[in-house]
């Protein structure tokens, strides 16, 4: 009812300055009549809160290390994350020393796989993976010496070689969820040329002996019929144990078998199926 | 005898292995496409011969059958089994001195090695 009215007016007005061509007048009045008609929305206390927090977040001056606080062309300071890039890769202290992974980076050039082991570090901090290294691995030298021409001649030989250098990263005290996030950003991001291997570890509760003892006796399958058609039956996803079980059961075999032994086979391969 | 070789080529088309292969990539001559043969039928027998040999070493099983299985092993061809095959170079088809990282003999690894195909050989010096 009250917009309606509001527009009516409106109307009129606008037609009126139309007239007199005095439309700025006319729309601060159009202004304030608009204005009488509605409330002022209150703000509640948490939407002001959190109007409080971008303010704040607008005022954040992050920290630089240099004498150099703008970044020159983009009128920004360098932040803090992006200038630890000329420094050193920051470490995790290495607080219980669990032996968890071992990244090692191989290459036949030694110049991209410094900055492959520097970049493993620094995602390790950034993951908070405790880290140490690089550890330099000893450079492995494969050479070749060839026969120069292609058909006798032995006394012309020349002389190749290749260089594997290598880095290892080692990596403590993790969880082997965090290592594997690790291992995807390192896949991700890898670099031509460079090699990766990683050896992780897992620690086994104490009493892992008796665990042992429970296993099956592997020297038993080759002494009892029964036992080896048990083995066969459990590794029955593996092509060699069907096609033993099949040919158990053709009849080129199956007639050096007693009736028993063959209905044993049967039965066993039947299970299976 | 020319009319009866004709008689018999039409009868039946000339086999240059006992079973169908495909053809390999790379360098092809007689000695690599017979080098392939045995390699495919290596694979193909790979599980047959397992199994044969799985049965004639089990001391669980009849001596009858292990013997059984031991005949069977033997009357497979010789192209079945993986000591036919031999290394040769993927880009000339010889079979001496071949280098085994790179799977070429000494010339074409030189000639390779030279060009840069192999990453991170060089020239020797020290």
């Amino acid at each position: 009812m009250l917009t309606a009215s509001c527009l009516r007016t409106a109307r009129r007005q606008f037609s009126l300055s139309a007239r007199k061509l005095n439309i700025n007048k006319q729309l601060d009045e159009l202004a304030a009549l608009k204005l009488q008609g509605s409330k002022v929305p209150t703000v509640d206390s948490v939407k002001a809160e959190k109007s409080r927090l971008v303010d704040a977040f607008g005022q954040y001056e992050p920290q630089v290390l240099t004498t150099e606080e703008v970044l020159p062309g983009s009128s920004r300071p360098l932040p803090i994350n992006a200038e630890l890039n000329y420094y050193a890769p920051l470490k995790h202290e290495v607080k219980h020393g669990h032996l968890k992974a071992e990244i090692v980076f191989k290459a036949f050039e030694p110049a991209n796989l410094e900055f492959i082991a520097d970049f493993a570090l620094r995602v390790a901090y950034y993951l908070g993976l405790p880290a140490t290294g690089p550890l330099p691995l000893r450079k492995r030298t494969e050479r070749w010496t060839v026969i120069k021409s292609p058909f006798v001649h032995a006394k012309t030989k020349e002389n190749f070689e290749r260089h594997t250098h290598g880095r290892k990263i080692k990596i403590w005290d993790a969880d082997n969820e965090v290592i594997d996030i690790m291992l995807s950003v390192l896949q991700k991001h890898s670099m031509w040329g460079v090699g990766m291997k990683c050896n992780m570890y897992v620690q086994e509760p104490l009493g892992m002996g008796k665990a042992m003892q429970k296993l099956s006796d592997n020297a038993k399958q080759v002494s009892d019929l029964s036992s080896t058609l048990d083995t066969l039956h459990e590794e029955s996803d593996s092509p060699v144990a069907q096609k033993v079980v099949e040919l158990l059961k053709d009849p080129l075999f199956a007639q050096h078998l007693t009736s028993e032994q063959l209905e044993q086979v049967q039965q066993k391969a039947s299970n299976s199926d | 005898m020319s009319e009866v070789l004709k008689i018999v080529k039409a009868s039946k088309p000339m086999k240059r292995f006992p079973q169908p292969v495909s053809i390999p990539t790379g360098f092809l001559n007689t000695r690599v496409l017979r080098d392939n043969f045995k390699r495919q039928m290596a694979a193909q027998y790979e599980v047959t011969t397992k199994a044969l040999k799985f049965i004639a070493r089990n001391a669980a099983l009849p001596q009858k059958v292990r013997i059984e299985a031991q005949v069977q092993l033997t009357a497979l061809p010789n192209f079945t089994r993986m000591n036919q095959v031999r290394d040769r170079c993927v880009e000339s088809g010889t079979s001496k001195k071949i280098i085994k990282p790179f799977r070429v003999s000494r010339y074409q690894f030189r000639l390779m090695a030279r060009d840069g195909e192999f990453p991170g050989v060089k020239k020797g010096v020290w």
